[in-house]
């Protein structure tokens, strides 16, 4: 025990749990039952990309493989046709 | 038998009747040349880039729609898009095999529909996140 220190020391532990309720994310394709990610939906595809245009990666926005890979074709193409940037600043 | 689409963008600077020119030169050389069927035009008319292309912050966008035997049909379309100075970029996107998986993925998704658990309120790890593939 260092010297300095009176009695044991009790260091409190935090657990996630107690301060931070996580809303669990969900697949918001496979919740409204969109099959096919269409590269012509300009206005689904850009709630997908970020401040940059950047695509937002599937640990945040809960997109499952499937559509996170259909979602992915979609904005290159998107992109390509200059619907969609590339870049943003 | 394939289904495809094509879309085209042609510079703004373009009188009406070099527009139309295009859009039906492009039609008819599908339809004759290249024996696309079923030829569908749809023509999104003006719109702004979300980057400049050749110096053009605008663009005529028109879309076609068509099905084809055989995929030279594509590659001569596009051998002839390339060529033609008044397009300025084309995309086209081959659409039955993604129809096909459609009613595979809707049984999927029906399936899944509601899984979240966002009533529920539950504790969810900061990691375990990631919805596990089957």
């Amino acid at each position: 025990m260092p010297f300095h220190k009176k009695g044991p020391v009790k260091k409190k532990t935090f657990y996630k749990k107690d301060y931070l309720f996580k809303r669990k994310k969900y697949c918001k394709f496979c919740d409204s039952g969109i099959a096919f990610i269409d590269y012509k939906d300009v206005k689904l595809l850009s709630g997908y990309l970020r401040e940059r245009a950047k695509i937002v990666p599937r640990r945040i926005s809960g997109t499952c493989a499937i559509h996170q890979r259909q979602l992915t074709a979609a904005i290159k193409r998107a992109r390509h046709i200059a619907l969609l940037p590339f870049t943003q600043d | 038998m394939a289904q495809y689409e094509t879309t085209i963008i042609m510079p703004p600077i373009l009188g009406e009747s070099d527009l139309e020119g295009v859009v039906s030169g492009v039609e008819k050389e599908l339809g004759e040349r290249f024996g696309g069927r079923n030829i569908v035009v749809n023509r999104w008319g003006k719109k702004t880039l979300a980057y400049p292309i050749k110096k053009f912050n605008e663009g005529y966008y028109v879309h076609y729609e068509y099905e084809s035997d055989s995929a030279d049909c594509v590659s001569g379309l596009e051998g002839r898009l390339r060529i033609n100075e008044n397009v300025m970029r084309f995309l086209t996107v081959r659409r039955d095999e993604e129809r096909k998986s459609e009613g595979k993925m809707k049984a999927r998704s029906t399936k899944r529909r509601k899984h979240g658990g966002a009533e529920d309120g539950d504790v969810a790890g900061i990691y375990d996140e990631d919805i596990e593939m089957e």
